[in-house]
């Protein structure tokens, strides 16, 4: 089989870099957060002291965001708190909905 | 265009909202929240339609709430306004209450209201814009003797309103309480004598009008009112 159809087979998922721009363009805008999105690293936790120090109310609007904007519907629980970690665990649960 | 859901719409203050809702938005398109009663609701969305129409809504069931508010939201991709003006009184003495009697007026009026506000918060949020108007009671700030369950209801309406207040406004979403007191209502308007004993009790010696009422909730939902959120404005005529 050649390369070039095994490439056909592979469905499209966006490049990591490109997502994860995205989904701190939206935290930036729907939270309206005074930083740049480029300023947000993707391991910077989203909780905490030492991360963007969003409150419950800021989770509750990053929560509606993300369904809005990428379809990632966030039930509430032990799997939320390992979704809403950081840029990077939220562009994993992204991905895993295609 | 504006979407607009007004809950006890077959009633004086709700349907008195409706009216100016439809007359004073043009771009306003109105839900009448209603129960098992809603003859005059059906009469207003006929006199309207194409902009008003009766939605079943039972405001002490979240099942219900989450189907109206689905409609609305699959109708017109968008939900507004949001008037919690449902209620009901059983009044009676503390003493002999039936159980009953306060367990349905709670619901009724209190848990209503948070059941109402929790079906559009979320909706709200995404559109990063709402307003919420709880209809209180003047009974929530200055509570008679026979309205243990009233007042205590809409008192917690008022704390409940404060405190979401709070929660919701960095999204652009507002949530007041109005505190009517004596408002000229069918059956009064049906009983001349009650209504003048009513009204000497009055400082304006007179009973407040519906669109009293309604003008307030159009204000509340407006533009103008876009830094006023948390707010408790009682309409009595000066009693309190």
């Amino acid at each position: 089989m050649g390369s070039a159809s095994l490439r056909k087979k592979l469905p499209e998922y966006p490049m990591s870099d490109d997502l994860h721009a995205r989904i701190k363009k939206v935290m930036v805008e729907e939270l309206m957060l005074q930083v740049a999105p480029e300023e947000i690293g993707d391991e910077t936790p989203i909780f905490g002291p030492d991360g963007l120090g969003l409150d419950s109310v800021d989770v509750l609007q990053l929560v509606i965001a993300l369904e809005k904007n990428f379809g990632l519907k966030i039930s509430e629980g032990s799997a939320a708190i390992e979704i809403l970690k950081n840029v990077t665990t939220i562009g994993n649960a992204i991905r895993a909905l295609a | 265009m504006t979407a607009v859901l007004i809950t006890g719409a077959n009633g004086g203050i709700g349907q008195a909202c409706a009216r100016m809702f439809l007359q004073r938005w043009p771009e306003a398109r109105v839900y009448l929240g209603c129960r098992a009663a809603r003859a005059q609701a059906t009469l207003l969305a006929a006199e309207f339609a194409g902009r008003c129409e009766v939605v079943a809504l039972e405001v002490s069931d979240a099942e219900s709430w989450a189907a109206a508010v689905g409609r609305i939201l699959e109708d017109r991709g968008r939900l507004d306004v949001l008037v919690n003006n449902a209620g009901q009184h059983r009044d009676g003495l503390l003493a002999t209450m039936p159980l009953d009697d306060w367990h349905e007026v709670l619901a009724a009026n209190l848990t209503g209201a948070f059941l109402g506000c929790r079906a559009v918060v979320r909706p709200m949020m995404a559109q990063h814009h709402g307003r919420i108007i709880n209809i209180a009671s003047l009974s929530a700030l200055l509570a008679p003797a026979g309205q243990t369950n009233y007042a205590a209801a809409k008192a917690g309406v008022v704390a409940l309103t404060q405190a979401l207040a709070k929660e919701v406004a960095r999204a652009g979403i507002t949530v007041n309480a109005i505190c009517p007191g004596y408002v000229m209502t069918a059956a009064l308007a049906q009983d001349a004598v009650q209504a003048a004993e009513l009204a000497k009790r009055v400082p304006a010696r007179r009973l407040g009008r519906p669109e009293e009422v309604a003008a307030a909730v159009l204000y509340l939902a407006g533009a103008d009112a876009a830094y006023t959120t948390g707010a408790v404005l009682k309409l009595d005529g000066g009693i309190f």
